[in-house]
C-alpha cells in the first residue's frame, strides 16, 4: 500500500480493527466476455459474518474465486485492482497457501464431494499438502465431532441428503483449519431442517473467531445472522453497511 | 377418464438392490395443479420419469388417457406432455433461441406461416424477442428455463411436468415463473411440480402428493 | 466399524488380468469352462450376484448361436448334425467353436464383474503405492466416478429430444445422424461444465499442490492378498509357457 491508500484505509477503519479481506478496486474480465466486476472495493474485520448479496449473475462467485485466488492462479481473465488476505497479496500467495487461509463450500453439492467415504473426503485436502498420516486421522476426527456428523462417517457422500452434503462439504475445508469460509449459495437447496443446522453450525466457527462470508442471492434467510452487508448488482457494490431494513428494501 | 392413472407401480433402476418406487397409485387430472412434495431421493423424479414414459415400469402400470403409456413412443408422449428437466442445460439443443423453438414445430410437420406465427408470439410471450438470434446456452439460468418452457409450450402439450423448478433461480426469476405458471393455470393448462420448496407449491398447487422413501404417504386435495 | 474389502483391490485386479489373458489366449472348451467355473467361485466368495452375469450375456445369445452356423459352414469339421444339400449346415465342431467363443466371453464379462466390486478409490491408492504417477491413478478414479453420471444425462437429454418430436422408430439414417449431433451441444457442454466445477474445488482444497502427496491410509497387502497374488501370477504364467512351449 502507498502511504496515502494507507492514510485513508485508517480513516476509512478507524485503524482499530483488523481486516482480513481488503479488496481494493478489483475489476475482472473473463476472455471474451464483458466485464463482470468494476471497481469493486471493500473490508471485512475479522471475526464477523458477511453477506454478500445479489441477483444471479451480479458477479458474486465470480467474487467468490478472486477471494480464494482461483482467480487469477486458475482459471485467466483480464484482473485489475488488489486483494488482501491476511495482509499478504493474494498474487504472491499460491493456491495451497491460500486453501489453507479460506475455505470455500460450493452450491451445487455432487461436484464437490468425489470420495466413496465421508472419512476420505475430510482427508482429500490435508492429503494434498502433505501432512502426515497420524495428524490427518487427528484432524479428521476433531473435525467430524466439531459439526456432530460423526455418525456419517463411513458412509457414502453421494447417498446423503442435500444439508448433510453440505455439512461434508464443509467439513472437507475445515480440515485444513481456515480462518476464513465463504459459503456459496447453499441455502436455498435446503429444507428448513438443513437451513438451522448450517446456520448453527455457522454461529458456532463464528464463536470460534472465524470469518464468514455468505453469498446468497435473497437477504431473506439469513439477514438475521450477518454483522455486515455488501449488495452487488450488474458486477458493482451498491450498499454496504450495517441497515438490514435497506439491504432488504433493494430485493423487494 | 383421468388423464394419468398410476396402478401399483413398483420401479427398481437396474444393477440396484432394493425398489426406487413402491406401489403407487395417483389418478390425475387434466386440469389440476399437483405439487409433488418429498425430500432428495424419495422417488419424485423417478415417478416424474416414469409418467412420461422415459422410465419402464417394473410393476404395475401407468396410462396416459386410457392407453398404456408402454404403446406411446417418447414423441407421442411429447405431444400430449411437456416435461422439463431441474437443469435447462440438458434439453437446448439448437445454436439459436428461435431455432430452439422452431426445433419442436418442425417435427410436427406444421406449415411455416404457423410456425412463424407460434415462434414470435412464444418469444414476445416471454420476453425474449431481443434474443432471438442469441445462443441458448449463453443465457442466465432463468432465462434458459423460460426458454425450454417456450420451445414446449409452443408445441401446445395439455400437460406438464416440471422437476425441481425452482432450484438454481434466484428471487427474481422465481417470481417471474410463479407468474407464468399462474397464468398458464388460467389457460387450463395442468400441471405436476415436483419440489422440495413448499412454500411456493402452496402458491399455485390446488393439491399435493408427498412422496417419502419411494412411497406416496399422502394424496390429498385442496387445503392440506 | 471399517467397511474394507476382503481383498486388496490390487489382488482383484491381477486376478481379472490373468483370467483375461488365459481366457483370450487359450480356445479349449474344458479349460474356458474350468475358468468359468473359477471365477464364478470368486464372484460368489465376493458375494456378487452370479444373475447378472446373465443379464449381460442375455443379449448375446443370438448373437452366438448365429456364430456356431457360420463356423459350421465355412470350417466344418467333426459330425454334421444339421445339412441342407449335402451342404453342413452345423457341425459338432462347429458348435464346439461357437460354444467356445461363447464361454470366452462369459469369462471375461465375469471377470470384469470382480473389477465391479472394486472401491476405485481404494484402487487409486493401491496403484499409486505401486509406483503409478498419481495424476493418471486420479484421472482413471474421477472417470469411473464420473462416467454413469454423465450416462444419466446423456439419457436425459435423449428423452427430452425425443419428447419434441423426434421419433426415432420413424426417421431416416441422415435424419438420426443429424439429430445425434444435436444431442452432443448440451452432452458436451454439462461435460465441461461439471468437469470445470469438480478442478475449482479441488484446487481451492490443495489438489496437485505439490508432487507427491500423503495419505491418511495405506493399503496393506494382507498375507493371502500375497497368497493369492502369487498363485494367480504364478499359475497363468505357467499355463501360458505351456501354451507356447509346450504345444508347439
Amino acid at each position: 500500500m502507498s502511504a496515502l491508500q494507507l492514510i485513508i484505509y485508517i480513516l476509512l477503519t478507524g485503524g482499530n480493527m483488523q481486516q482480513i479481506i481488503e479488496v481494493q478496486n478489483l475489476s475482472f474480465a473473463y476472455p471474451n466476455r464483458g466485464q463482470v466486476l468494476k471497481d469493486i472495493s471493500f473490508c471485512v474485520p475479522k471475526g464477523q459474518i458477511v453477506g454478500l448479496i445479489g441477483a444471479s449473475g451480479c458477479g458474486k462467485s465470480t467474487l467468490c474465486l478472486c477471494l480464494a485466488g482461483i482467480i487469477p492462479h486458475s482459471i485467466k481473465g483480464k484482473m485489475k485492482g488488489k486483494i488482501w488476505i491476511d495482509s499478504k497479496d493474494v498474487m504472491d500467495c499460491t493456491l495451497p497457501q491460500l486453501a489453507q487461509k479460506i475455505g470455500m463450500v460450493f452450491q451445487d453439492p455432487d461436484t464437490q464431494l468425489f470420495c466413496p467415504t465421508v472419512e476420505d473426503e475430510l482427508a482429500f485436502a490435508p492429503e494434498n499438502l502433505c501432512i502426515p498420516p497420524g495428524e490427518i486421522q487427528q484432524r479428521v476426527s476433531k473435525t467430524l465431532k466439531m459439526i456432530d456428523i460423526e455418525h456419517l462417517r463411513y458412509r457414502n457422500p453421494s447417498q446423503l441428503s442435500g444439508g448433510e452434503k453440505h455439512l461434508v462439504a464443509l467439513g472437507a475445508v475445515l480440515t485444513l483449519d481456515p480462518d476464513i469460509l465463504i459459503f456459496d449459495e447453499v441455502m436455498p437447496r435446503l429444507d428448513e431442517a438443513g437451513k438451522s443446522k448450517i446456520e448453527q453450525v455457522i454461529m458456532q466457527l463464528k464463536s470460534q473467531g472465524k470469518t464468514i462470508v455468505m453469498v446468497e442471492h435473497h437477504p431473506g434467510y439469513f439477514l438475521h445472522m450477518i454483522d455486515r452487508g455488501i449488495v452487488l448488482e450488474n458486477g458493482k457494490i451498491i450498499y454496504q453497511g450495517l441497515e438490514k431494513e435497506t439491504i432488504r428494501n433493494f430485493f423487494n | 377418464m383421468d388423464f394419468l392413472e398410476v396402478q401399483n407401480v413398483y420401479f427398481r433402476y437396474k444393477n440396484q438392490q432394493g425398489w426406487a418406487l413402491q406401489d403407487v397409485s395417483l389418478h390425475i387430472h387434466k386440469d389440476e395443479a399437483v405439487g409433488l412434495i418429498g425430500h432428495n431421493g424419495s422417488g419424485k423424479t423417478t415417478l416424474t420419469k416414469l409418467l412420461i414414459g422415459a422410465l419402464k415400469v417394473t410393476g404395475g402400470k401407468i396410462l396416459l388417457q386410457g392407453r398404456d403409456i408402454n404403446g406411446l413412443s417418447l414423441a407421442q408422449v411429447g405431444r400430449q406432455i411437456g416435461y422439463l428437466f431441474q437443469n435447462p442445460d440438458k434439453q437446448l439443443f439448437a445454436t439459436t433461441v428461435e431455432g430452439e423453438i422452431r426445433f419442436g414445430l418442425k417435427n410436427l410437420d406444421l406449415p411455416e406461416t404457423e410456425i412463424q406465427q407460434r415462434v414470435n408470439h412464444y418469444l414476445t410471450y416471454f420476453n425474449m424477442e431481443h434474443h432471438r438470434q442469441d445462443y441458448p446456452l449463453h443465457l442466465s439460468q432463468g432465462e434458459k428455463q423460460r426458454l425450454v418452457l417456450a420451445s414446449i409450450l409452443a408445441m401446445q402439450p395439455q400437460y406438464l411436468i416440471f422437476d425441481e423448478p425452482t432450484v438454481g433461480l434466484d428471487t427474481y426469476h422465481c417470481r417471474q415463473l410463479e407468474k407464468i405458471l399462474k397464468d398458464l393455470k388460467h389457460q387450463q393448462v395442468g400441471m405436476i411440480i415436483s419440489s422440495h420448496d413448499r412454500s411456493f407449491l402452496e402458491r399455485i398447487a390446488d393439491c399435493f402428493i408427498t412422496m417419502e422413501g419411494g412411497r406416496v404417504i399422502a394424496d390429498a386435495g385442496n387445503g392440506v | 466399524m471399517v467397511l474394507r474389502d476382503i481383498w486388496d483391490p490390487r489382488t482383484k485386479l491381477v486376478m481379472v488380468i490373468c483370467i483375461s489373458t488365459l481366457a483370450v489366449v487359450y480356445s479349449e472348451p474344458m479349460l474356458l469352462l474350468g475358468l468359468l467355473f473359477s471365477t464364478f467361485v470368486i464372484l460368489l466368495y465376493l458375494k456378487v450376484d452370479l444373475k447378472q452375469v446373465y443379464y449381460r450375456l442375455k443379449g448375446m445369445i443370438a448373437i452366438l448361436i448365429l456364430l456356431m452356423f457360420v463356423q459350421s459352414v465355412f470350417s466344418p469339421d467333426g459330425q454334421t448334425l444339421i445339412e441342407l444339400n449335402h451342404l453342413p449346415l452345423l457341425t459338432t465342431g462347429g458348435m464346439m467353436k461357437g460354444l467356445s467363443v461363447g464361454i470366452r466371453m462369459g469369462v471375461i464379462l465375469s471377470s470384469a464383474l470382480i473389477l465391479s466390486t472394486i472401491n476405485a478409490y481404494d484402487l487409486m491408492r493401491g496403484l499409486v503405492q505401486w509406483k503409478v504417477p498419481y495424476e493418471i491413478a486420479f484421472m482413471v478414479f474421477i472417470s469411473a466416478k464420473f462416467l454413469p453420471i454423465l450416462a444419466e444425462e446423456a439419457t436425459d437429454t435423449f428423452t427430452a429430444i425425443q419428447m419434441r418430436g423426434v421419433d426415432f422408430a420413424k426417421i431416416s439414417w441422415r435424419e438420426k445422424a443429424h439429430v445425434y449431433t444435436s444431442l452432443l451441444v448440451p452432452i458436451i457442454f454439462g461435460t465441461m461444465v461439471k468437469a470445470q466445477r469438480l478442478a475449482i474445488t479441488m484446487e481451492a482444497r490443495g489438489a496437485r499442490a505439490y508432487p507427491r502427496r500423503t495419505y491418511m491410509r495405506q493399503l496393506v497387502m494382507k498375507k493371502q492378498d500375497k497368497i493369492w497374488n502369487a498363485i494367480f501370477v504364478g499359475g497363468s504364467s505357467m499355463l501360458l509357457m505351456y501354451y507356447f512351449f509346450a504345444s508347439r
